[in-house]
């Protein structure tokens, strides 16, 4: 009797050893709904999956079904997603080395970070990518630790958009604006003649004075970065100072309007409230979609210098990384070479989707040398041509994002609280040296 | 016996359970053990190194944490118990023999806490935008003169207190006034007869006899804000200068943006000990009279 207890409960143990061998079993199955297994089917197609965001996922739904005319046996399986989803779920499978796709969209200040934490994450290109050919700050941004993480794609180099109208009315002539200077001293006369569809009168340029953006394009101009070669925080240099002190007059000086988040940005476009607009070559896609009703009122020139600046600025875009532990790794390579390296290719995204290449010879191609309508049939891109070949190559480090944090709060600190330039940017240098020693 | 069948009246309660308590054990158990366990380590190059209680140590030596564990205070200490008084104020009032129409007040009242919340996180910041906002507006033309909402400090974190209290309170309302109605009406009728005010009901009567629900809705809302993270994440994204961020913000900056995940289990740690603490403290609080 006792023994058939002993017996019972030692089946019970197994049992319930194997209920739960079961569960477990199901319930990682179900986790495991979001990686894709690997697919080989039995034709010996070879499957590439991608993982990309709307205008970026549709420019590689193109290439893929171009490449797909002289490589049939090449399937492609693109899963749309958006920066923040592609991030969470890179952060998770880097980290367990399972379910990431073969393609990867990163955007450009985002991926040393993953570079950083993961070196072996993704597949080294450098003996794909030819350095030459594309701009020199985008071969920077995937560079790191003597390995390419990614294909340079989409740049930012930036621009000064204006209201040609504003200006008219105003009697400013864009001529007359070649420093941060003169901006501000147009500004004041805009302001004072021109008014908004509301009523309002119009401010010259938008500034969020939480965010570290105006300074960050100014230091830029400067050639300097937050971090020097070895990742030491250089923020209390002369010359990030000069950024900072610069950033404080243009806003004191009133000319600036106050946005807070990339809604209240775009508004700005809607509203017609600035006659000025420091962007990237992006921007042209915000505006004409925001602003259908300021057709042929918007024109494109140099950024406003600033003393002893010969650098230009850029601002976002993307790159294209690989999965260091893909199936296909000659197969994934030479895609996204021939996605990222044909002429056609690289102007039609522009041209549909506002995706600026940094391949340099697509520049060639007769749409950049056209005009465009919207902005009064003038040839805009010849700016941004130039200005992408101008942008230093300031080292980037994987602490950019808190920097780039902490120095906003910096920024709000001296804009918004009237703090003094000099002692903030020692006391944020302090900050950053602690932080990242 | 070895042909006995497993499933017989001894374990069929086992296996009925075996699901919850293997799903609970994967997803909960495990990664509070996981996420303990790894506040000890730091991603290096990809791998995790053993760091010690360095995590702890940088905590508290970080700025911009100890602003947000004060900013979390503040939003405690300030937000809870305006909107529980005023939870409690509205459902006494919508409880009123004299009211009409008590079912659209309550449906109301209700609804913002079914709402999108990067809807009505949008529909804040348009409200208490500096130019052009109705708030402002408004402000303005009783004569007083514009707050600018997003751009200050003090102003910031009310903006975003003034946005979950809006939300929630028609939460707590709806949760206290389910406390008021299971008040015997008899208590009510023999204060009337006694000649008492309507604030000798609500003093005398009404509060002692819900304050367990009080309590519950004050413990629930402090655990609420002290992991609150949506609305200063989209009306203030936690500036100016740190002004508004939260702790469960900065945890979310230090894990997904600066890919710090041991940083952030300690965060995490930390605020599940500050949370229990303070449970704790409100249940002997409630336990005493």
């Amino acid at each position: 009797m006792k023994e058939e207890k002993i017996m019972m409960r030692r089946n019970m143990k197994r049992m319930m050893a194997a209920a739960l061998v079961g569960v477990m079993t199901a319930s990682l199955a179900l986790t495991g709904c979001g990686g894709k297994d690997k697919k080989k089917s039995d034709s010996g197609e070879k499957v590439i999956t991608v993982w990309s965001w709307d205008v970026a996922l549709m420019q590689l739904q193109e290439a893929a079904e171009e490449y797909q005319k002289d490589h049939p046996d090449v399937k492609f399986e693109f899963e749309e997603m958006g920066t923040d989803q592609i991030y969470k779920k890179l952060s998770t499978s880097l980290a367990t080395g399972n379910g990431i796709a073969d393609i990867i969209s990163v955007e450009g200040e985002i991926l040393v970070g993953y570079a950083d934490k993961f070196p072996e994450g993704f597949l080294d290109v450098s003996d794909v990518v030819e350095t030459d050919d594309f701009l020199p700050s985008k071969i920077a941004e995937v560079s790191y630790k003597d390995k390419i993480h990614a294909f340079p794609w989409d740049a930012g180099p930036e621009g000064l958009f204006y209201r040609t109208d504003y200006f008219e009315q105003a009697e400013v002539s864009p001529e007359d604006i070649k420093t941060w200077d003169d901006l501000v001293e147009a500004g004041k006369k805009i302001e004072a003649v021109c008014k908004t569809p509301a009523g309002d009168p119009v401010k010259m340029i938008p500034v969020d004075p939480k965010k570290s953006t105006l300074y960050a394009l100014i230091r830029s101009q400067l050639g300097i970065g937050v971090f020097d070669e070895e990742g030491n925080p250089i923020v209390d240099d002369e010359r990030s100072i000069q950024a900072m002190e610069k950033t404080k007059e243009i806003y004191d000086s009133g000319v600036a309007l106050n946005y807070n988040g990339w809604d209240e940005y775009e508004q700005t476009v809607v509203n017609e409230s600035v006659a000025c607009i420091p962007e990237a070559v992006w921007m042209i896609g915000t505006i004409k979609d925001k602003g259908p009703q300021t057709e042929g009122k918007w024109g494109v020139m140099d950024l406003p210098a600033v003393e002893g600046g010969e650098y230009s600025c850029s601002n976002g875009g993307s790159d294209v990384a690989i999965n260091a532990k893909t199936d296909y790794p000659d197969e994934v390579k030479d895609f996204v070479k021939f996605a990222m390296t044909d002429e056609a290719l690289q102007a039609s995204g522009f041209e549909k989707y506002g995706l600026y290449p940094s391949y340099i010879p697509s520049y060639e191609n007769e749409l950049f040398k056209k005009g465009d309508p919207f902005f009064g049939e003038e040839n805009i891109y010849d700016i941004f041509i130039e200005n992408g070949k101008k942008v230093a190559e300031i080292p980037i480090s994987p602490n950019g994002q808190e920097a780039s944090d902490s120095i906003g709060a910096a920024v709000s600190k001296i804009l918004l609280n009237g703090e003094e330039v000099k002692s903030v940017m020692k006391d944020l240098q302090k900050e950053l040296e602690a932080k990242f020693k | 016996m070895s042909k006995k069948s497993f499933v017989n009246r001894r374990t069929i309660p086992y296996i009925m359970i075996a699901p919850v308590v293997v799903i609970f054990l994967i997803f909960m158990v495990y990664p509070i053990l996981r996420s303990l366990y790894l506040s000890f380590f730091e991603l290096v190059s990809g791998s995790y190194e053993f760091v010690g209680i360095k995590n702890y140590q940088n905590l508290f030596k970080d700025e911009t944490y100890w602003k947000s564990l004060l900013n979390t205070c503040i939003y405690l200490i300030v937000q809870v118990p305006v909107m529980i008084g005023g939870a409690l104020l509205i459902a006494v009032a919508v409880e009123q023999k004299f009211m009409r129409g008590k079912a659209f007040f309550r449906t109301t009242i209700f609804l913002p806490s079914v709402t999108a919340l990067v809807a009505y996180a949008l529909v804040f910041k348009v409200l208490l935008n500096g130019d052009h906002g109705l708030i402002n507006y408004v402000i303005e033309m009783v004569g007083g003169k514009g707050i600018n909402w997003f751009y200050e400090e003090w102003p910031a974190r009310f903006a975003v207190i003034i946005s979950i209290t809006w939300r929630w309170l028609g939460y707590n309302m709806i949760i206290l006034l389910a406390g008021i109605q299971s008040i015997p009406g008899e208590l009510m009728e023999a204060a009337d007869i006694d000649g008492a005010t309507f604030w000798d009901k609500l003093f005398y009567i009404t509060i002692p006899m819900v304050k367990p629900i009080i309590m519950f809705c004050t413990i629930t809302s402090t655990i609420g804000t002290l992991q609150l993270f949506d609305e200063p994440f989209i009306l203030t994204e936690g500036g100016p200068n740190n002004a508004t961020i939260t702790m469960g913000q900065y945890l979310y900056n230090n894990g997904f943006r600066y890919l710090k995940f041991g940083y952030a289990s300690a965060i995490g740690y930390v605020m599940t000990v500050i949370i229990g603490l303070l449970s704790i403290v409100q249940f002997k609080a409630t336990k005493e009279d």
